[in-house]
């Protein structure tokens, strides 16, 4: 566990400060000469125009720092810029790598009348759990954050927006001016979009590259467990029964409107991805039916903890939970909340339709097609194999 | 740094505190100036002026103009919240006077309490300018360490330090800044020194020094701090064909003073030629108007 995080900014008087620490007693790694020396580093060689945000580690005689610096307009504008996460001399500040620019960018949208300052100490308690975050987790963060979830929905309509645009249509969905670059940093990391400049455009193009929403499967496995199993037959076919049931109206629901079946429920199944203890019960759910007295010895969690999360899991139809006859308890998936990436194949035909209506740039258009080839699974491989060559 | 408040209720001077007297305009012009434009000002809104190097940022509230004097080169937005809280805490204490004819027999001086107080809040700020190996770092610690020592081996401060120094200088407080002196960091020193208010442009008294300092230091203070105030300070005046403070003053084209500041004896000079510049009580430079010398 780290020593604390503490956020600061540049103070035209006063240079690097501190606007919010956790712990509070926190004062290693935030002397004036060493919040000197990293800003220095940090923006070593830096110009307006080529802002270079990013994560760095420093090792010093009694502690460590992993930080994430903003960039430099931030820097000259007064907001937060700098998060530093102090660390004991024996820990790997790498393992924070993905972590910290997450956390980061939540103070920094938060920045604004200093919200940002009441989540620093939940924020502190979610980074270690964030380094054990599995890559479905991490995409289910993307989910469950409005403003990126709201660029996604765009994207996998339109196929590309402007920056710009992207600006106009966050201030729309969260009311506030937000750094358009800071989003996109995961989402471009993940390979889910990619930017660029297009002649003639006066700011930068956003592209889909794969499309990403949640889906509830049908987990074959689980099927065939419970068949498999030695449940009593009347919970066997209880369970096979109500499943069928359920996935049948949920493939009529995506039938009658997919765009809608997908995503009005993204932020809340995304969340609970996002909620380790729910997410404990999921993983070990997909393994198999389970018998409810067995979890604890499973997920390594109390009872009455089970008790709560199996109610969320329920609420959201995740899982459901069968009794025999013999009053045992039998706890199974309902779905399996499955997050995909899929390459946006219709966005092909619908950008050349924009082409022809001149809804966007001409050039615009063209690039995002040149983007689309490149990003190609079949094309992708071709790139891969070239690159072995 | 403010310098200055002015209270005016229809022309009449109701408060007036001068920290540090403006000597190169006609203080009670440029005041009839700029309480003109704060009377045309809505009620809570702050605008500025720009006159020469300095900033006069003004105010008007139930018909009374408030007006404070700042170093141009300093932060506005420091200066703007500074406004707001001495005007809330002006109208808290004297709202019904004003809405009376009770102001014409008020005494307002107690205020001067409140007014000083917040000045002290914003540091002002002191850049340490110079080579690296010139003593910048042996200055800062000598003003702010004094226990320390003095370093006894060169070690390049890398990109810049810093450090608060409170001391016979009230209102005042410094921020002093010392600035990396390799040739790599002075191209950095645009990031530090915004709003810098004083320059102290620190010299090892030699000739290559004098040249260097000219060179490359030169062109970012004027470009960066173009309205500061600067000293140069003739340090290692020990040293054996170190340059007289006459002689770094010629050649700098601003005024120097000499100094050996790996002597813990002199952190009383130090401390006295930094409270005289900011009281304005020895001869400066204004970094825009420094001379090319040859």
């Amino acid at each position: 566990m780290p020593e604390g995080l503490a956020v600061l900014k540049w103070d035209d008087e006063l240079g690097p400060i501190v606007t919010s620490k956790t712990p509070k007693r926190l004062k290693i790694g935030l002397d004036p000469t060493t919040s000197m020396r990293v800003y220095g580093i940090a923006t070593l060689g830096e110009t307006e125009e080529s802002q270079k945000p990013g994560f760095s580690s420093l090792a010093f005689d009694d502690f460590k720092l992993a930080v994430y610096y903003g960039g430099l307009n931030m820097h000259l504008k007064g907001q937060p810029s700098m998060v530093f996460l102090v660390l004991h001399p024996e820990e790997d500040p790498d393992v924070y790598k993905d972590a910290l620019p997450e956390i980061a960018t939540q103070i920094f949208l938060n920045a604004e009348d200093e919200e940002y300052t009441k989540m620093v100490p939940t924020l502190y308690k979610q980074i270690s759990r964030y380094t054990q975050m599995t890559p479905e987790q991490q995409q289910a963060s993307i989910l469950s954050d409005p403003v990126r979830r709201s660029i996604i929905q765009t994207l996998m309509k339109n196929g590309t927006v402007q920056s710009a645009d992207l600006e106009k249509l966050i201030f729309e969905e969260v009311g506030k001016k937000i750094d358009v670059d800071i989003v996109l940093r995961p989402l471009v990391k993940m390979g889910l979009i990619a930017t660029g400049w297009v002649e003639g455009l006066s700011s930068e193009v956003v592209y889909l590259t794969r499309a990403l929403f949640m889906l509830r499967t049908v987990s074959q496995d689980t099927v065939r467990l419970v068949r498999q199993s030695d449940m009593p037959k009347d919970v066997i076919d209880s369970y096979l029964q109500s499943s069928k049931q359920y996935h049948h109206e949920y493939i009529s629901r995506l039938r009658n409107d997919l765009f809608k079946t997908v995503w009005s429920e993204a932020e809340d199944i995304g969340n609970l991805m996002l909620d380790f203890e729910a997410y404990d019960l999921i993983q070990a759910l997909r393994k198999g039916p389970v018998e409810k007295t067995e979890l604890p010895d499973l997920t390594n969690l109390s009872a009455s903890k089970i008790n709560k999360k199996l109610g969320t899991l329920r609420r959201f139809k995740i899982v459901t939970t069968i009794k025999d006859e013999h009053k045992r308890e039998y706890v199974i998936l309902r779905c399996n909340p499955e997050i995909v990436t899929i390459y946006p194949e219709w966005l092909i035909q619908r950008t050349v339709d924009q082409y022809n209506s001149e809804t966007i740039a001409n050039q615009q258009a063209m690039h995002y097609l040149e983007v689309l080839k490149n990003s190609h699974p079949s094309q992708a491989a071709i790139i891969a194999k070239i690159d072995v060559e | 740094m403010i310098r200055e408040m002015h209270i005016f209720k229809e022309g009449q001077t109701l408060f007036k505190d001068i920290i540090v007297e403006n000597r190169d305009l006609e203080t009670d012009s440029v005041m009839m100036l700029v309480s003109t434009s704060a009377k045309k000002l809505q009620e809570w809104k702050i605008d500025s002026m720009e006159i020469e190097r300095y900033r006069f940022v003004y105010m008007n509230s139930h018909d009374t103009q408030f007006i404070l004097t700042m170093d141009r080169q300093a932060s506005l937005h420091k200066v703007n919240e500074a406004m707001m809280s001495l005007v809330s805490q002006f109208m808290t204490v004297f709202e019904s006077n004003l809405e009376s004819d009770e102001w014409k027999s008020t005494d307002f001086s107690l205020f001067e309490i409140g007014f000083r107080k917040i000045v002290g809040k914003i540091p002002i700020k002191l850049c340490l300018a110079g080579h690296g190996g010139t003593g910048k770092t042996t200055l800062l610690e000598l003003a702010t360490l004094p226990s320390r020592g003095p370093p006894q081996e060169y070690v390049p401060t890398f990109f810049g330090d810093k450090a608060l120094l409170k001391a016979d200088f009230d209102p005042y407080i410094f921020s002093i800044f010392d600035l990396g002196g390799q040739d790599r960091f002075v191209q950095e020193w645009g990031k530090i020194i915004r709003a810098g208010n004083l320059v102290v442009i620190v010299t090892d008294s030699t000739e290559n020094n004098m040249e260097w300092t000219k060179r490359v230091a030169y062109p970012v203070l004027k470009t960066e701090l173009p309205y500061a105030r600067a000293i140069a300070l003739a340090n290692k005046q020990d040293l054996p064909g170190a340059m007289s403070p006459e002689e770094v003053s010629q050649k700098l084209g601003v005024p120097a003073y000499g100094m050996q500041a790996n002597q813990r004896d002199f952190r009383d000079r130090w401390l006295d030629l930094l409270r005289r510049l900011a009281f304005e009580e020895i001869d400066f430079a204004i970094v825009g108007e420094i001379a090319e010398t040859e």
